[in-house]
């Protein structure tokens, strides 16, 4: 026994000793990381409501390996904090916050110099608040989304430059696991609703076609949302039975611009939203006479953006920036300050100028001071709840850093 | 072989591995070009082949466009550019130096082990280094011209004075520590090998640097699509507040909870919780009788206040607001309604309507209660009829019976509780406003409850096991409320029926409530406490 | 109908708000100002940090953590000793207590007295994680890292209060919080490091972000806690490495 331990003792000591560790060369990687944080944190002192602070963070952790030339696997983990701001009208309030979480990993099969395949699976956790009393994890909007994603890239040259052309199909199954609505019941208006969450669970299916060429970019996406639980409602003021059904299409481009210390990015957007749901206005929670309004959810939708920077030294730009959004309902009546309908179809209206300074701290990163106009306006004037004509005014301070 | 000797060999293997026997210093592992070595001070240079052997005091040289890379018995990795001369001093297994006469190199030494020394010599300074990857260069004299630190950091000595420990990232140029700058790293970073192309020196460089491009964009487009997913998510916003929740409550039966707060005109502010089952058992009542049925059902409370002026078009003005007009704002109307909801055609209902009297010196509202079964008509179901429910001028209600409170009896109450548990009943006798003869108990069982349904204790709150919020997202209110007959001054196990509609199906009303909005409440509006004030 | 004079107040009474709602929550926010997790320089086997001051939007203030309290780091393993491209692990810990709080009891307060008092006021934190750092190039290291905190405040009255009708005599409050956390460290100048971090708490969902300037002795930094009720808070931290 004694004699088996001193061998063993000394083939441990040996095998030790044997191996010498040599410090890694940072050249030779099979992984290389990634590593993006934005965070801006922001006063806005709006016409309509009062100061209010709110802060954005953006964090991406992310992996590349290199199997070997032809394919490679990408990990990413995101982190995003949005906070309270500005926001365009009949998409939230000022107050409302969310968290996200998403997990995404994509395999690229490089099949050969002109053709790529990569398909890929994401997780989602989005987490939501829309006031000082809710904690995180009981947002009735929180959600989980599970899909993939197959997209093929064509690669070959056009006018002497690198062209790519990519199409996508994209699948999301998001569940709301808070959201039901007992409130329907309560209101006379649904009979069998459901005790435990999912009201708004849906399915996302979506086929997109782009084209990289040079520094110009457009893209056309279509998509399909299937609720599988939410009714549309009927105008005799009951949920029917036909399940709700949304389809968007959307329409874009931009380019990416220099001219001696000048850059832009400008980007231009049109989307058509559909949906087969109405709505019952109520005028209270308590109100038992709601009036109907069909086709309440369709609209159209353009957006312009155009950032502009002047960078005086290597290391200070000033930052110029204007971002301009128009949707139009088709269907959708406008409404008075006393929550009546009137005539005409509402349009809301958004316009935000964007005036700062970015100073490069380093190779990596960068801070930012800005300051930002916003006028938003419509002809519903029905504010009670969600602002739809105010002007606004912010600064920010922000620090990025890209490696 | 004696033992002694054994635990010696074992010794010096694990202290000195791979140099308990006798061996060159260096060898060369590869070169390019004309490359030469001695093997002392003053002996012949030779032309250098692969594999040859430095000793102690040797030396090694590369002429023009010539490269060389030496291995050292620890382990470390010398690599010199052209035009460069080195001189090796091993003075024994542990402690090496190499003088840099003139010229480049790189240099990456692993991490030693205990004792052990590397150090990097040249006419006036002295580097001292363990598990660090650097380059160095010496001009004509011998002096050390710069010294980069890629890896780790190294202790430099200049002309024996006090040392400096440049870390990674920073060198020695022109008599001071600097940072480096981009183009003594990719100069650092480069491939040495003398067997690589010129041109290929820094293809690993590019080919990391393109594949940090290709995750940056992985990273763009991901997120760009995450954002176009979650874009689809408008909402139509028609309340200030809305929450949910689903639990079990104190009898076991799984409930859902809704909650809103909304304003239906601009003076008023009202919120509505409403609670709904799928089956009902009330085994977690102890003290008052539930004698009707088991089957699904849904309670609701409606609270309504109204102020005497406009309120600010966003609730998030309403600090402020409070603030600025405390004096001067005051509540006219105050109502709290609590139904069993279940079926629309009779629709049991409690309630408390209390106006404030303009000419009276006193703010308060004092409210009376108001007991009925709501029953369909040609016009309205029992439901709209609770909706449109209101104070009249003579103090009725429509739909209800009118009660005042029995001041000629005192309330019951439950014991203070000496274990802690978070359970209350009461009971209070009112009297029908229009027939004195006319009595009934209106009792209720008060519960804390968390989300599986077991009764708080105080020391949950008071222990800190969990934080507040935790708690709070885990807790609820459970409240059920009986009209009882007034038998012998007490109340019975008998639901009372002697108001407006009855109550033959022995209705009670189980509500469930959860903190979210009074937190909400306590967070926008903790000073403005005072404006809501009222005496019941 | 709006409060045209009083902008802020609305702000500053829903910030007050968040405050009374979850106390030992706030009293975290100057915790984790203290909790520094970046890792020990390049060559540096240990280190002390000690917290000076924390503050109020940009405004630099002591704070609650600041009278007495330490933290300490090691190294346990330097990046690439045990095999190449291991990265370099820290194991770090720290503890604070307040004085302030001993300055508010009455040990000699008795339960005959009239007024409520309070006996003992204990207020203290302790945190402790591990962290790994990885060189990317000379000059930019990634790092990663794990953090236990903990706060606890214990607070004894003279004599019992009725509280929903049970008797209380003593209030407890505990925070406790895991987070990971990632960020980055670019090297300036020597011994002059920028880094910029941001870190989740998976118990309370609390994100915490900071930006900050690490230099021989000193870290100034401004950290960004997006729902605190500061918000924004400077931190002036001193540390000696060796």
């Amino acid at each position: 026994m004694k004699r088996i331990f001193k061998t063993v003792f000394s083939l441990i000591i040996l095998s030790a000793s044997a191996g010498r560790v040599n410090a890694v060369p940072m050249e030779s990687r099979r992984f290389t990381p990634y590593f993006n944080m934005n965070l801006s944190q922001g006063g806005y002192l709006p016409t309509s409501g009062d100061f209010f602070t709110g802060a954005n963070v953006n964090m991406n952790v992310g992996l590349l390996s290199k199997i070997n030339e032809n394919h490679q696997i990408f990990g990413l983990y995101s982190l995003g904090f949005a906070g309270e701001g500005f926001r365009f009208p009949d998409t939230q309030e000022f107050a409302s916050k969310n968290l996200l979480h998403n997990f995404n990993a994509e395999y690229r099969w490089q099949i050969n110099p002109a053709f790529r395949l990569r398909p890929g699976m994401a997780y989602g956790i989005n987490y939501s608040r829309t006031a000082a009393g809710e904690i995180w994890g009981e947002g009735l909007y929180d959600s989980k989304s599970l899909g993939g994603q197959l997209a093929a890239d064509y690669i070959f040259g056009m006018f002497g430059k690198n062209t790519t052309l990519s199409a996508q199909w994209l699948y999301r199954d998001i569940k709301f696991p808070n959201y039901t609505d007992i409130l329907r019941e309560f209101q006379g208006t649904d009979s069998n609703t459901e005790l435990a969450g999912g009201l708004k669970d849906q399915t996302l299916n979506e086929i997109s076609l782009s084209l990289y060429w040079s520094k110009f970019f457009g893209r056309a996406r279509y998509n399909i949302i299937n609720f599988k639980r939410d009714e549309v409602v009927g105008s005799n003021g009951l949920y029917n039975g036909d399940k709700q059904r949304d389809t968007n299409m959307v329409l874009s481009g931009g380019f990416e611009g220099s001219l001696w210390i000048f850059e832009t990015s400008p980007e231009v957007s049109y989307a058509l939203h559909h949906s087969n749901q109405n709505f019952l206005l109520f005028q209270s929670a308590t109100d038992p006479s709601p009036k109907f309004a069909a086709d309440y959810y369709n609209y159209s939708e353009a957006h312009l953006a155009l950032p502009f920077f002047v960078n005086f030294t290597k290391k200070w730009a000033l930052n110029l920036g204007l971002d301009y959004q128009f949707r139009s309902y088709s269907s959708r009546q406008p409404r008075d300050s006393y929550n009546q309908f009137t005539d005409g179809t509402q349009k809301n209206n958004m316009v935000s100028l964007t005036a700062g300074f970015r100073k490069k701290l380093n190779e990596v990163s960068a801070m930012t001071l800005t300051f930002t106009s916003v006028v938003a306006t419509s002809n519903n004037h029905f504010e009670r709840y969600l602002p739809y004509n105010y002007t606004g005014q912010s600064v920010s301070l922000g620090y990025q850093l890209t490696y | 072989m004696t033992k002694s000797i054994r635990k010696f060999l074992l010794l010096v293997l694990f202290l000195f591995p791979a140099r308990a026997f006798c061996e060159p210093a260096a060898i060369i592992l590869s070169f390019t070009g004309s490359v030469d070595f001695r093997a002392a001070k003053d002996a012949e240079w030779k032309n250098a082949v692969k594999g040859a052997q430095i000793p102690d005091s040797g030396s090694v040289r590369t002429g023009k466009e010539s490269r060389a890379a030496l291995f050292f018995k620890n382990n470390t990795t010398v690599w010199l550019k052209e035009n460069t001369t080195l001189e090796i001093q091993s003075k024994n297994i542990i402690d090496n130096t190499i003088s840099l006469n003139t010229g480049s190199i790189k240099v990456r030494v692993p991490h030693l082990r205990f004792r052990e020394k590397f150090s990097i010599r040249s006419r006036t300074a002295l580097a001292a280094v363990r598990g660090t990857i650097f380059t160095a260069d010496a001009n004509e004299s011998g002096d050390l011209s710069s010294l980069n630190v890629l890896f780790g950091e190294v202790k430099l000595d200049i002309d024996n004075k006090k040392s400096s420990l440049i870390s990674q990232g920073n060198g020695f140029a022109d008599g001071k520590v600097l940072l480096l700058s981009r183009e003594s790293e990719l100069m650092g970073l480069e491939d040495w090998s003398p067997a690589t192309q010129d041109s290929e020196r820094r293809a690993i460089l590019k080919d990391n640097e393109n594949k940090r491009n290709e995750i940056r964009q992985f990273a763009v487009q991901t997120n760009a699509a995450e954002r176009e997913v979650a874009a689809g998510r408008d909402q139509i916003k028609e309340e200030d507040f809305a929450a949910g929740r689903t639990l079990t409550d104190v009898h076991g039966n799984l409930v859902r909870v809704d909650q809103r707060l909304d304003r239906p005109d601009n003076k008023t502010i009202q919120v509505i919780n409403v609670v709904k089952r799928t089956s009902y058992s009330s085994g977690g009542l102890r003290q008052y009788a539930y004698n009707g049925t088991s089957s699904a059902r849904f309670d609701s409370l409606i609270a309504k206040v109204t102020f005497n002026s406009a309120l600010p078009d966003q609730i998030n003005q309403f600090p402020g607001f409070f603030q600025q007009n405390d004096k001067t704002l005051k509540l006219d109307n105050a109502e709290l309604i609590v139904a069993n909801t279940t079926e629309d055609g009779s629709v049991f209902t409690i309630g408390f309507f209390g106006k404030r009297n303009p000419n009276s010196n006193s703010d308060d509202i004092n409210s009376d209660l108001y007991v009925g079964t709501l029953s369909a008509d040609a016009t309205q179901t029992g439901q709209k009829k609770l909706f449109n429910l209101k104070l009249n001028s003579d103090l009725s209600v429509t739909g209800l019976t009118h009660f005042t409170e029995d001041t000629t009896i005192k309330s019951i109450e439950s014991p203070d509780s000496t274990s802690g548990e978070l359970y209350h009943y009461n009971a209070n006798r009112w009297v029908d406003a229009a027939n004195v003869n006319s009595k009934i108990w209106l009792t209720s069982e008060n519960f804390v409850i968390n989300n599986s349904g077991k009764i708080r204790n105080i020391s949950d709150f008071t222990n800190g096991s969990s934080d507040f919020e935790s708690l709070l997202k885990n807790s609820a209110g459970e409240v059920a409320i009986f009209a009882k007959q007034d038998v012998n001054n007490s109340p019975s196990n008998i639901d009372a029926t002697n108001f407006l509609g009855g109550n033959a199906t022995k209705k009670n009303i189980d509500l469930v409530i959860i903190p979210d909005l009074i937190l909400s409440v306590i967070k926008s509006l903790a000073t403005s406490g005072d404006a809501l004030k009222t005496a019941y | 109908m709006r409060a045209e004079d009083n902008q802020f107040q609305s702000f500053a009474i829903q910030q007050a708000g968040q405050l009374l709602a979850n106390p030992p929550m706030f009293i975290y926010e100057f915790q984790r100002n203290m909790e520094s997790t970046n890792p020990l320089p390049p060559g540096k086997c240990a280190g002390l940090n000690y917290h000076f001051l924390g503050g109020i939007i940009i405004v630099p203030l002591p704070d609650i953590t600041s009278a007495a309290n330490i933290s300490l780091k090691l190294r346990l393993h330097p990046e690439g000793r045990l095999y190449p491209g291991l990265p370099q692990v820290d194991v770090v810990g720290g503890y604070w207590k307040s004085f302030l709080a001993s300055m508010i009891e009455d040990k000699n307060a008795k339960d005959t007295d009239t007024d409520t008092k309070i006996t003992k006021a204990d207020l203290h934190g302790m945190f402790c994680g591990l962290t790994m750092a990885s060189s990317l190039e000379p000059r930019v290291r990634l790092f990663w890292g794990y953090k236990y905190s903990n706060l606890n405040i214990d607070i004894n009255l003279n004599k019992t209060q009725d509280i929903l009708g049970s008797k209380v005599n003593s209030f407890n409050g505990r925070f406790n919080e895991h987070t990971f956390s990632a960020g980055m460290e670019h090297t300036y100048g020597q011994d002059k490091r920028w880094i910029i971090e941001g870190g989740y708490g998976v118990m309370n969902n609390l994100l915490s972000t900071k930006v900050s300037w690490y230099l021989k002795y000193v870290e100034v930094g401004l950290n960004i806690y997006p729902e605190s009720v500061f918000i924004m808070q400077p931190e002036l931290n001193f540390h000696y490495n060796f």
